[in-house]
């Protein structure tokens, strides 16, 4: 029943229209195990390989994203990142290894994803993703898959789709619990119509603040992954219309059915955003940046320590996660993390002199403008954190 | 009436608890559902304004919904915070 064109005992593998495709027999026997599935097929194999996916953020969706689907044989990848490797990547983001570490993530990108398949085309776009260029770039490409980790550009990635008609292959990832959608599709909601309001800056914390299991982007951008394929072959049911909501802790999956805001400002009826804007100003970047805190009310590291030593009655508040203080921590701190800490008023005694202290210092200025609302008066931020505690006074801390 | 409350991600984290059921009164909207819940927790900062206006996906018999909608006995409610992780 088909004309295998010298295949010599693989011809099962070769159907009728194998004749009239771009691929290659080295991409036929690469393939075999999609040409075998109807619903992908040789004709579904070439859409994949004409088609094109921008992925933005080479990191932890980004990385099984753009590994399972330059396997999948699509096309042209494009890849938008301006990082460099660190060794606290490799926990998640697979597409890197210890040799990558200090490497610009998108040279070792293409690398690994050329060796994994040479037939597809990556494309590497070492920047951030602005509103100068975003509308330019996500034109180039058939479905963007949106990998970023911060607001602002979520919101500029989905107007960018939604501005030039592109679906968007929405996942985002919080310590155990991720979300996917596709946004933008024709006549679908986008990532505005759920959330029109973007969150005070600092209320929800990132991955470096909050931390994430090293597996959830590897679910969640693998789901990513699926549903750009889907849009490429124009078949299955996307989540156009539904928001997935993942926990891995729980291995729950809900599934909310969302709709179009006729009301949205971007893709409603009478939209009011027609170019892109300036996203930092819409989410209020920068603005959580606590204002300055007085010299007489901050502390250096060595003047805590020798308070301490003297037994001065000073009280240490870490306001890290109590992850980070089973790692490293200041003798005698007691551990309040920052959002409990309107809460938990009652543990700090207000007729001592009190020091707070997190990782680096910004933290733990935000819990000092709290302390001072509440009436706090001696209270002092410490200087650098445990970082500069380690640097200066306890070099054998664990640092991380 | 009776509801019952999923919260999900920051929510479930601010008020330590990941279901919870609340009682309201007959004609209750989806919106004096959520003001229920910040009477109750009313240290989660992620409950306040801005967040409950716009900024949370507020989900009824897992649909999105909007605040004036209204409720009915044994609704589940769910709050999905926006979380930004790549």
């Amino acid at each position: 029943m088909t004309d295998a064109q010298g295949t010599n005992g693989h011809r099962r593998f070769v159907p009728n229209h194998a004749r009239d495709t771009s691929l290659s027999q080295d991409e036929l026997f690469r393939y075999s195990r999609h040409l075998i599935l109807p619903e992908v097929g040789v004709r579904g194999q070439d859409k994949l390989k004409k088609g094109s996916v921008l992925i933005v953020g080479a990191g932890g969706l980004g990385s099984p994203a753009a590994l399972y689907l330059a396997a999948a044989g699509v096309g042209r990848i494009g890849l938008v990142d301006f990082d460099t490797v660190d060794s606290t990547n490799l926990q998640r983001q697979v597409l890197y290894g210890e040799k990558d570490v200090g490497r610009k993530k998108l040279v070792a990108a293409k690398e690994r994803l050329e060796d994994l398949n040479p037939n597809v085309t990556v494309e590497t776009h070492d920047t951030a993703l602005t509103s100068q260029n975003a509308l330019d770039l996500v034109a180039q490409y058939d479905v963007v898959a949106d990998g970023t980790d911060n607001f602002q550009t979520r919101y500029l990635v989905n107007d960018a789709c939604v501005l030039a008609g592109k679906p968007n292959a929405y996942g985002s990832i919080y310590r155990f619990e991720g979300q996917a959608s596709v946004f933008g599709a024709p006549n679908g909601p986008c990532y505005r119509c759920l959330y029109a309001t973007p969150p005070p800056p600092g209320l929800v914390p990132s991955c470096a603040e909050g931390g994430v299991l090293g597996v959830l982007p590897g679910i969640i951008g693998s789901i990513q992954a699926t549903e750009t394929i889907k849009l490429l072959l124009g078949g299955g049911d996307t989540l156009a219309g539904r928001l997935l909501l993942f926990d891995a802790w729980s291995m729950d999956f809900t599934t909310v059915q969302v709709q179009r805001d006729p009301n949205c400002p971007v893709c409603g009826d009478a939209p009011t955003i027609k170019e892109l804007i300036d996203y930092d100003e819409f989410c209020g970047v920068g603005s959580d940046k606590p204002a300055p805190i007085p010299d007489t009310h901050v502390i250096d590291v060595k003047t805590l320590s020798t308070k301490l030593q003297n037994g001065d009655g000073v009280v240490v508040v870490d306001v890290r996660e109590p992850g980070e203080t089973e790692i490293a921590a200041i003798d005698g701190a007691i551990n309040i993390p920052l959002q409990e800490i309107r809460g938990r008023l009652a543990e700090i005694p207000r007729a001592k002199e009190i020091v707070l202290h997190c990782k680096g210092g910004f933290r733990s200025a935000q819990a000092w403008h709290r302390l001072r609302e509440a009436g706090y008066e001696d209270v002092k931020n410490l200087l650098g954190g445990i970082l500069a505690w380690q640097k200066e006074i306890e070099p054998k801390l664990p640092r991380y | 009436m009776r509801v019952i409350v999923r919260l999900f991600s920051i929510v479930r984290e601010s008020c330590g608890t990941e279901r919870l059921e609340l009682e309201l009164k007959p004609d209750a909207t989806l919106g004096d559902a959520v003001e229920a819940l910040r009477a109750r927790f009313p240290e989660a900062e992620v409950l306040s304004t801005p967040m409950a206006e716009g900024g949370l996906l507020l989900a009824l018999n897992r649909r999105h919904a909007r605040p004036d909608e209204p409720v009915a006995e044994g609704d589940e409610i769910a709050l999905f915070p926006p979380v930004s992780g790549g």
